[in-house]
């Protein structure tokens, strides 16, 4: 019998993208619940409730101030303990889009000097305006719970819908840090897998850098979408593709036989 | 402090009377304020300010369909109508036995001449909000546009327009998280300054779960959910039933919020879910004067209204104001006493604000108090009926003249410039603003083929869940250009189009809705236009039998001597069993035969051939229904035995454009051969004819296919490497090469 | 009552598109003086009690980020 593995979806008012990531999980296996920041602010829930925590895309409170700021402001004004512990754990947490920015914001990502500071933020988009396209993506690094199961220099494809997905960091500290560690676990590339620029990167993200798993490789943000495309048929290029499966489901599946193994 | 006024109009003259409804922006008639006046003399009162703000709304155009209700229920509403669940706030078909999917367009067209931004935002926000009322989960939104080309004095720039447009509707669907799939923009000189902006949104429900806004019977709690009441679009929908003039009053623009309607819709869905709405509505053109309005008078009750109880936006509102107020982002809930709390308890938890300001009552009296004052004392059917107008209408002379224009020196400049034509070029600069893959059910978007190379598609289509493989389609039908020249051509084409549009994607249509767009109903060259408009959609819809299950009307849609043309907006729902069998227009394989269904014609009037060389008039092309019917049956059935790649219907453009866009997304040309048709080439090649697609066929199922089609399906060639080359028998007439058109379609926009 | 006037730009070294694409507007206009322009939020801020050093915490736990934002308190 496969042991239950608990979900958590973080929502707030202007939250997207948390059915695609609840459905992702569901048809991997997992027990996935939607929970609304409220209920963790005033206890109702507990992070501990879960095995993995997700924080799916959109516009949380609007994306007003700053993309993922005000999420992350209520977080840290509230559990953000119960969130470093759950990390410290080596449990998993995984952000796509606004999630990636608020992860960024509570310093859970990249996190090079473990003290949670904040050392990187997701800016504007290089071409001013709010990108949906498709993808190329890099895979740098399969020592992280979610990657788990892709091999080292595989290319997929991903879509992307953001207007603040350029990544940029601290400073050249930071960056080459993250590029020490291989910290930079998914890049934007072109059909051929080479670095490149607009529109192959979408937002002008240093270095290409998609997505960012920390150190210890339990914490995954990225810009673009895997929960949209768990199943081919979402795919932008599907009906020019033979069957294969979702370029998104490797994701999921990854975590969630991680949890299994481990916890 | 006075808040209620009462208004003298009983022993008042006709021209008193129309100086109280322009002092009072009532919008309303000699007549209707003499039957007014009537009403409350046999009252043995007169009325108060809101009682006639009241009326005001109620009897607006755009509240009461007064110029159009006849020639609706003549031409559009018995068609088809087995299939119709319901025709609420969204017209319902069923998809299976326990899925139907809730549908309907809508017209903002005047807030957005006036601001973009709001105007667009705000028809977003209204469209959801109709869907949602059937206890419906949206799935997709769709818009489409029409620009003017050239500013006109005194009002805004087209570019500024269409940027607001394009931003407004970016903002709202992007933050409410419902993809905007499927639609289109046009530009025309018609449109400067009354831009048209009519948006369309498709839900799914579970039949058990369907809602009605019917409040039948007694008892019922009336609450208020959503945003606060404020002062913003006070007399938007007299403003709807005006021409445009130039300095309109800001006041009467609507603010949206994504941030509110996004919670609002998860609660009402989750109240829904747990059968506690007994009856639900939107908050849309008159505020809650139109809604309690409309659901008592549908249930046949009468009710109490209180407004102290309204939560505001700002203080001192008079009553009139909370009555008309269109503040955005509000819906009225029908709730069974025993359920009232926990409806508060769950808007509660999604942080949403609500009140139980009413209830329902038996008889036909609507009472509308603040605190111990009456502010209204009517009965409802007097309040919710004005006269319909049989408005007079003329009919003018088709001018019918075969044009045969000059044979073009170079038929490949020709297509090209076809290809860059404003109006069939990319429209990536907008649609890649719009986020079409969120809720991750996609299946086929606005774009498809090579990524990076993506061209265009004719219609969208949306995963019902991720538990089956059903699916559900949406395409649009409109041509502007053809209603110019030949009303009755230009409806019966809308539904044409419109139906070929799903039948491309490999689903079968299942229903209609629309935009009417027009001029004002007090010209009766305009109303001959219209009813000729609705002869035309009902020559095709009925023959496929297939309803118009919701739909909108927009009069006044012209400044001074510029007007539109009368055209329809239709919008085509359909289903399909499985996802796994669509099909998306750019070519898949080199060496395919190609097919053409349907035929070319001679008719190029209203063709973008002919505005692309300056040819004006012509004969517009009719839809045949007969031929539309037998071939969408036949194309269905070749789609589903597996049998075809790929399919395109031919419009803008013809035969020439849709062979090129099929180029685009996959990098894969073709090589066909015209002389089987014996028309002059460029009619071959550049004609619209209605009913027509080029299909893409498995050369190892060829001959399947054509045992399916028979004479509907005529060969043109072959699918090839790199380039479209086009030939007259041995002659060849056009070669271009793939990059070429691709260039050309995407007009520098990577 | 305080009233503090909150100003939000961009970093020097971090690329304002959007400062760019009016700065390349306003050119194209025929404006050709116009060598930068950076873009920004206000945020007007009106408190019960307290003053600039209240306003320097909104700041730091809300409104700028302190990777890509500047974040200047008028009171």
């Amino acid at each position: 019998m496969s042991k239950s593995v608990r979900v958590g979806i973080i929502t707030m008012e202007g939250t997207n993208n948390e059915l695609e990531a609840y459905l992702s999980f569901l048809h991997s296996g997992a027990n996935p619940e939607i929970v609304h920041i409220k209920s963790f602010e005033n206890r109702r829930r507990k992070v501990s409730d879960f095995d993995i925590l997700f924080f799916p895309g959109g516009f949380s409170g609007g994306d007003y101030v700053r993309a993922g700021a005000i999420m992350a402001a209520r977080i840290k004004g509230s559990f953000i303990r119960e969130i470093y512990e759950f990390e410290g754990e080596g449990r998993l947490v995984m952000g796509s889009c606004n999630g990636f920015q608020v992860l960024t914001e509570i310093g859970l990502l990249p996190n090079t000097k473990g003290d949670h500071e904040i050392e990187a933020a997701l800016a504007p988009n290089i071409s001013n305006r709010f990108e949906a396209r498709t993808v190329y993506l890099k895979i740098n690094r399969k020592d992280c719970a979610f990657l788990s199961n892709f091999k080292v220099g595989e290319i997929i494809k991903l879509p992307v819908a953001h207007a603040e997905g350029r990544f940029i960091p601290a400073g050249k500290e930071i960056l080459s840090e993250i590029s020490k560690r291989n910290l930079n676990a998914l890049s934007y590339v072109d059909p051929r897998g080479r670095e490149a620029g607009y529109p192959w990167n979408p937002n002008g993200s240093i270095m290409n850098i998609a997505g960012i798993c920390n150190s210890r490789g339990n914490v995954l943000g990225l810009m673009p979408h895997p929960e949209r495309v768990f199943y081919p048929y979402t795919e932008s290029d599907w009906t020019r593709q033979t069957e294969h499966e979702g370029m998104g489901y490797r994701f999921f599946k990854s975590a969630v036989d991680f949890v299994r193994e481990k916890f | 402090m006075v808040r209620i006024e009462t208004i003298e109009i009983i022993g008042r003259q006709d021209r008193e009377l129309s100086e109280i409804s322009r002092s009072f922006s009532l919008g309303l008639s000699v007549e209707e304020m003499r039957r007014i006046r009537e009403y409350f003399q046999r009252e043995g009162r007169n009325p108060t300010d809101a009682e006639l703000q009241a009326l005001g709304q109620a009897w607006s155009e755009h509240c009461s369909y007064k110029s159009s209700k006849i020639h609706l229920k003549k031409y559009l509403m018995d068609i088809g109508t087995k299939g119709i669940l319901s025709r609420g706030d969204a017209g319902v078909i069923a998809i299976d036995d326990k899925t139907a999917v809730a549908f309907k367009m809508e017209s903002h067209n005047h807030p957005s001449a006036i601001e973009p931004y709001g105007g667009a935002a705000t028809g977003v926000g209204g469209i959801l909000r109709d869907v949602l009322s059937m206890g419906a989960q949206p799935v997709a939104l769709t818009d489409v546009l029409f620009f003017g080309i050239r500013k006109v004095k005194g009002f805004p720039s087209p570019k500024f327009i269409e940027g607001g447009v394009i931003s407004g509707i970016r903002d709202y669907g992007n933050r409410v998280g419902i993809p905007t799939l499927s639609g289109g923009i046009t530009y025309a000189r018609f449109f400067s300054p009354n831009v048209l902006v009519n948006v369309g949104c498709v839900g799914i429900v579970d039949r058990k779960k369907l809602l009605s806004s019917s409040v039948n019977i007694p008892g019922l709690k009336l609450i208020i959910a959503g945003g606060k009441t404020g002062r913003d679009g006070i007399h938007g929908v007299n403003m709807a039933s005006e021409t445009i003039t130039r300095e309109e009053d800001i006041s009467t623009v609507q603010l949206g919020s994504p941030i509110t309607k996004e919670p609002l819709m998860h609660a009402v869905l989750e109240a829904n879910e747990r059968g506690l709405i007994y009856a639900l509505k939107d908050l849309g053109g008159g505020g809650l004067s139109s809604v309690v309005g409309e659901m008592l008078q549908s249930g046949g009750m009468g009710g109490s209204v209180y407004l102290d109880r309204v939560p505001l936006k700002v203080q001192g509102m008079a009553p009139w104001e909370i009555w008309i107020s269109e503040s955005q982002e509000r819906m009225l809930l029908a709730v069974k006493e025993e359920n009232e709390n926990e409806i508060h308890r769950i808007m509660e938890s999604w942080d949403i604000t609500s009140s139980t300001i009413g209830v329902s009552e038996p008889g036909r009296r609507l009472r509308v108090f603040y605190g111990d004052e009456m502010a209204i004392d009517m009965d409802i059917d007097f309040l919710t009926n004005p006269q319909p107008y049989d408005r007079p209408s003329l009919f003018k002379e088709k001018r019918e003249n075969t044009v045969i224009p000059k044979y073009p020196e170079n038929i490949g400049k020709v297509i090209l410039a076809l290809l860059g034509d404003r109006n069939v070029r990319t429209r990536e600069f907008a649609v890649r603003q719009y986020d079409h893959t969120v809720r991750g059910s996609t299946v086929l978007g606005p774009f498809s083929g090579i990524v990076g190379r993506e061209g265009p598609t004719d219609a969208s289509v949306i995963r019902a869940s991720w538990d089956s493989y059903e699916g559900i389609a949406v395409g649009h039908g409109f041509n502007p250009f053809y209603s110019y020249l030949d009303p009755l051509a230009g409806g019966a084409d809308a539904v044409d189009e419109a139906v070929r549009n799903i039948v491309s994607v490999g689903a079968e249509p299942i229903g209609f809705s629309d935009c009417l767009n027009a001029g004002s109903p007090e010209d009766p060259v305009v109303m001959g236009e219209f009813i000729s408009m609705l002869r035309g959609m009902r020559s095709v819809a009925a023959r496929l039998d297939i309803p118009f299950a919701s739909g909108n009307v927009s009069f006044y849609n012209e400044s001074g001597k510029r007007r539109i043309p009368t055209f329809p907006t239709v919008m085509a729902v359909g289903k399909t069993k499985d996802i796994r069998n669509v099909l998306s227009p750019d070519f898949k394989k080199i060496s395919s035969p190609i097919y053409l269904v349907g035929l070319p014609t001679s008719d190029l009037g209203g063709s973008l051939y002919f505005r692309t060389i300056g040819v004006r008039g012509g004969v517009v092309p009719v839809s045949n229904p007969d031929f539309l019917s037998r071939r969408v049956k036949r194309i269905l059935d070749a789609v589903n035995s597996g049998t075809v790649l790929s399919i395109h219907d031919i419009s803008d453009g013809g035969l020439a454009t849709s062979l090129g866009e099929m180029t685009i997304g996959s990098g894969i040309g073709a090589s066909i051969d015209i002389s089987p048709f014996g028309l002059r080439p460029d009619f071959v090649l550049f004609s619209e004819p209605t009913s027509s697609w080029v299909v893409e066929v498995k050369k190892e199922r060829e001959k399947e296919f054509l045992e399916i089609m028979k004479e509907d399906a005529i060969l043109l060639g072959h699918t090839s490497a790199d380039s479209l080359v086009i030939s007259v028998g041995d002659e060849r007439i056009a070669s271009i090469e793939n990059e070429a058109i691709r260039r050309r379609w995407k007009g520098g926009f990577r | 009552m305080t009233k503090l006037k909150i100003t939000v730009t961009l970093k020097a070294g971090v690329e304002d598109a959007e400062g760019l694409s009016v700065l390349k507007a306003l050119n194209l206009l025929g404006y050709r003086d116009v060598v930068d322009v950076r873009t920004g939020k206000v945020y007007y801020i009106t408190l019960k009690k307290g003053g600039k050093r209240l306003g320097n915490e909104f700041c730091e736990k809300l409104l700028a980020n302190p990777v890509i934002n500047e974040c200047v308190v008028d009171g």
